[in-house]
């Protein structure tokens, strides 16, 4: 006998220390699986910054600022004319810490004047405005969560826990005899169940470590298990665990787990941003968040929030005059519930895909990673907007079936590399196929700049006055077979400069330039700009016969825009952990891939695309002030429309087709070309502006022979040179000198 | 009659003299005429500004790497850097304080790049670029390249004469 309860007791004790380990392991191992949170880049507010009203309070609404008279509290603002006061959330950046302030923003001329504290004594240089989250990474099993401290938490949500769910939590120990048998009492008087018998430590524990099942042994863990918790845990502790654990409803597969996220899913607003009656409803929902989910049975969930709301009332907790008012409130849910899937597809494709260099699947589904990407939500969804009209307009007046023409765009910063947008289709939100990562499709004409570019490197070889035949051309293939480059119009158009072969977009003098100079060499410099994937010397590269992506074609105009200093194109600047510690920098890290001057050249030359080339229809479409430069391409039967421009900030890749590889009768200037000027049209970004580097000249120039021309040679250019580079000889049509001196004399005379 | 008959003289000679000069032809002027000035025509040399000083915002920005410096935090230092460059891409100075914190980093490689992009964007100020090039100096030693390092030193030196 005595044996048997020797055994027994060694027994239980074995098994009290088995669950004791397993407590504290998980407790204070990783307590949950938190998805990683993206942000996109934070907003920073200057004097001087292209930045008008409406695109402020647009920013504003995104991060779900409330628009009110006087901004009194945070996550409002207010609007006066030119003025907009914000009353800033404040945000932990790894490197610094932006507060929370009232901040007054004045404005002129689509500019902002400048930042001030709300009294407008104090002028602020800078302020970086919460980045907005744009999308989560799911642990495998769905759960989602958004972590509070128990500092953090509103005081009338703890003391209303306490009055509802646990009385005596600060007086037991995980178990409440008393308080048990209080609560039968209470719910018996009440007719139904008011309070739940088990503590919230019990609660905590049945969530946290246990499954549904009742079963006797799992009521003796969750009792064991309570008292071992609150054995080695603080209240404080407890209590924040169970804030943040407590399921309260459910998105689909996402569940929604702690009183922060369900904030943000009911009421789309932050948890200390809640009034009193919206505490209480969540309050009200511990007890059943299917039973009661406020969108789907508004009657249950107002009768019981107004119940936790009496519950507080007779507790002192509320004044009654509150009571009254909070009882007499609306649910106050939003209609839809913020959707837990991102809006930014494209982009967070990119993201995904940037992240798996560096971090394992599961790791990103469950350390609660803090990933700030780069994404500006501004320039995003302008864009989207531009496309979508221009779209409808282009199958309109072209006479195309309505919703198949396609696209894809890409717009990065020029000089750091910052992918600031992506639409990888002609719905942008669908989260798909994403044309602007996953598709690739030949250049047509984009890959000119890298023929020319290759040329424009040897001076003493080619300058962009070279005369180039653009008469037929056979290259021989192999065997008896060859290959006989045509024009866009069908013509040829003889010697021609190369300046006016490229700004024309001719095709047969390209090619034989371009066997001129190799493919090899053609090919070295493609991948000098940053396509990494081997390229096979097939004569036909030449007029764009090789495959890439939206995006692949950024990174090979980035090098171009950024006078020849290349920086692989990023979607991340970095990663934080949960507790906001950096974990890693993606830092700006360049490579000096070609010299200024030959870029100077190309750009030189792409900017008289824009002006009297293929792309000249831009002078229409855009503000005198604004110079850009680009390159357009079209590929066989106009299966392809694209453009690639740039001013001095913003590189931006258009492409437009059918996903079936149908012909589209566009052109890389009807089509492509509209939807770029559209979106460039729309966002502020700086003119182009060529840094002459020391070793560039102009030259006047006469294109018929490319020698070098006065003001008496008709249609004559000015034209760039590497220094040393300029032809000596005069055109024929240039006076001589002792012409010249002759007219000179005989002016004196008469 | 003597007159006239010097006066030609005069004119053939002039003649001879611009006819031997003619063998290389230079446009007048250094900068296209203002009438058939093409958009793309960058401003002449001698137009070519000292760039404009850094705006509040930058020059906080930098202030602020400055401070993140003197307490070693150089990481921190160059993401308040980079948010300068993000803000004014064609601003100078903050290529030129990251490529100094580069530098102090021992990362040789992308200290000299950062000044030369700072020098890209350095119109004629030739403080500006006298100081990009010791940077390059400096980096060109840490990495161990000598030649490297005395071509800089020329340049500077070029700069300190011209200034």
């Amino acid at each position: 006998m005595l044996l048997g309860m020797f055994v027994c007791m060694v027994a239980g004790v074995l098994y009290t220390v088995r669950l004791d380990v397993e407590i504290r392991r998980q407790f204070e191992g990783k307590r949950w699986a938190l998805p990683a949170r993206v942000f996109a880049r934070p907003l920073e507010i200057h004097a001087g910054k292209d930045l008008d009203t409406q695109t402020l309070e647009k920013e504003l609404r995104l991060l779900r600022y409330r628009k009110t008279d006087s901004a009194e509290t945070p996550g409002t603002y207010s609007k006066k004319k030119q003025q907009i006061i914000i009353n800033s959330r404040g945000f932990v950046f790894w490197d610094g810490q932006e507060i929370a302030r009232r901040i007054c923003v004045n404005f002129t001329n689509h500019q902002v004047r400048n930042v001030t504290d709300v009294n407008g004594r104090l002028e602020l240089g800078l302020v970086r405005l919460e980045p907005l989250a744009i999308a989560n990474i799911y642990p495998s099993h769905n759960e989602d969560r958004v972590l509070i401290k128990f500092d953090g938490a509103p005081k009338l949500l703890i003391d209303a826990l306490m009055a509802v769910e646990d009385h005596r939590f600060y007086n037991h120990h995980g178990i409440d005899f008393a308080g048990l048998l209080r609560a039968i009492v209470y719910n018996i008087k009440a007719g139904r169940t008011v309070q739940g018998g088990s503590t919230i430590t019990q609660q905590l524990v049945k969530n946290f470590f246990l499954s549904n099942e009742r079963t006797l042994k799992r009521k003796f863990n969750e009792v064991v298990m309570a008292l071992l918790l609150e054995w080695h845990y603080s209240k404080e502790e407890i209590l924040e665990a169970y804030l943040n654990e407590v399921y309260l409803g459910q998105d689909g597969r996402r569940a929604i787990h702690g009183f922060a996220l369900a904030s943000r899913f009911y009421f789309d607003l932050d948890l200390k941003e809640l009034q009193q009656d919206q505490i209480a409803l969540l309050v009200a929902l511990v007890k059943g968040p299917s039973f009661y989910e406020p969108r789907k049975h508004p009657d249950r969930a107002k009768q019981r929030r107004n119940l936790v709301l009496g519950v507080l009332e007779k507790q002192k907790l509320l004044g009654s005059e509150a009571a009254v008012t909070a009882k007499a409130a609306l649910l106050g849910v939003t209609k839809k519930a913020p959707s837990g899937a991102t809006l930014y597809p494209a982009f967070l494709q990119l993201v995904r895909q940037q992240l798996k260099r560096d971090y394992q699947e599961e790791d990103l589904r469950s350390e609660g990673l803090l990933i700030f990407t780069t994404l500006d939500p501004i320039v995003q969804t302008n864009a989207e907007s531009r496309l979508k009209e221009r779209l409808d307009i282009l199958e309109y007046q072209h006479g195309l079936p309505g919703h198949q023409l396609q696209s894809a765009v890409v717009i990065t910063s020029v000089e750091n590399g910052e992918v600031l947008a992506m639409i990888g289709g002609s719905d942008p939100q669908f989260a798909g196929y994403n044309r602007a990562l996953e598709m690739r499709r030949p250049i047509g004409s984009l890959i000119k700049p890298v023929v020319y570019l290759t040329a424009l490197e040897n001076p003493d070889q080619y300058t962009l006055a070279s005369i180039i035949e653009d008469e037929p051309y056979r290259v021989p293939l192999y065997g008896d077979k060859s290959w006989s480059p045509e024009n866009y119009d069908q013509k040829f158009h003889g010697p021609t400069i190369l300046r006016n072969a490229f700004i024309h977009s001719y095709n047969v003098s390209t090619v034989r330039l371009g066997m001129g100079l190799g493919l090899e060499n053609v090919i070295k410099t493609l991948h000098r700009l940053g396509f990494s994937d081997p390229v096979k010397a097939y004569p036909s590269l030449l007029l764009g016969a090789v495959e890439l992506s939206p995006f692949e074609v950024s990174q090979l105009y980035q090098p171009i825009a950024a006078g020849g200093y290349r920086v692989p194109l990023a979607a991340i600047s970095s990663v934080s952990n949960r507790d906001g510690r950096p974990l890693q920098r993606y830092p700006l890290e360049l490579e000096h891939v070609f010299k200024p001057d030959a870029i100077y050249l190309i750009k030189a030359a792409m900017h008289e695309v824009t002006r009297q080339g293929t792309a000249s229809i831009l002078q229409a479409l855009l503000s005198e002030s604004l110079k850009v430069a680009g390159k357009t391409g079209t590929t066989d039967g106009f299966r392809d429309s694209w453009f690639a421009g740039f001013s001095d900030e913003h590189l931006m890749v258009v492409w437009v087709g059918m996903d079936n590889n149908e012909p589209t009768g566009l052109t890389g200037s009807s089509g492509a070309l509209r939807i770029w000027a559209d979106i460039i049209r729309a966002m502020p970004t700086q003119s182009l502006s060529l840094e002459l580097p020391d070793n560039i000249e102009w030259a006047l120039i006469d294109p018929v022979t490319g020698l070098q021309a006065d003001d008496n040679c008709q249609g004559a250019q000015w034209i760039p040179f590497i220094k040393g580079s300029v032809p000596d000889d005069p055109a024929p049509c240039m006076q001589n000198p002792v012409d010249r001196t002759l007219k000179w004399f005989k002016e004196l005379f008469h | 009659m003597y007159h006239r008959a010097n006066l030609c003289l005069m004119i053939l000679g002039s003649l001879f003299f611009l006819y031997g000069c003619a063998a290389t032809y230079h446009p007048p002027g250094p900068l296209p005429p203002e009438i058939s000035l093409p958009q793309s025509v960058p401003p002449a040399p001698e137009q070519k500004q000292i760039p404009e000083p850094s705006s509040r915002a930058v020059s906080d920005l930098i202030a602020n790497a400055d401070h993140m410096e003197q307490s070693g935090e150089l990481e921190t230092a160059a993401a308040s850097l980079e948010r300068a460059v993000r803000i004014s891409p064609k601003d100078p100075i903050p290529w030129q304080r990251l490529a100094q914190i580069r530098l102090l980093q021992k990362d040789a490689v992308q200290a000299e790049i950062l000044a030369g992009k700072s020098n890209s964007l350095a119109g004629r100020s030739k403080r500006i670029m006298c100081r990009n090039w010791q940077i390059i100096k400096e980096a060109r030693y840490l990495a161990g390249d000598v030649k490297g390092a005395l071509r800089a030193e020329d340049k500077i030196e070029e700069f300190d004469t011209t200034n």
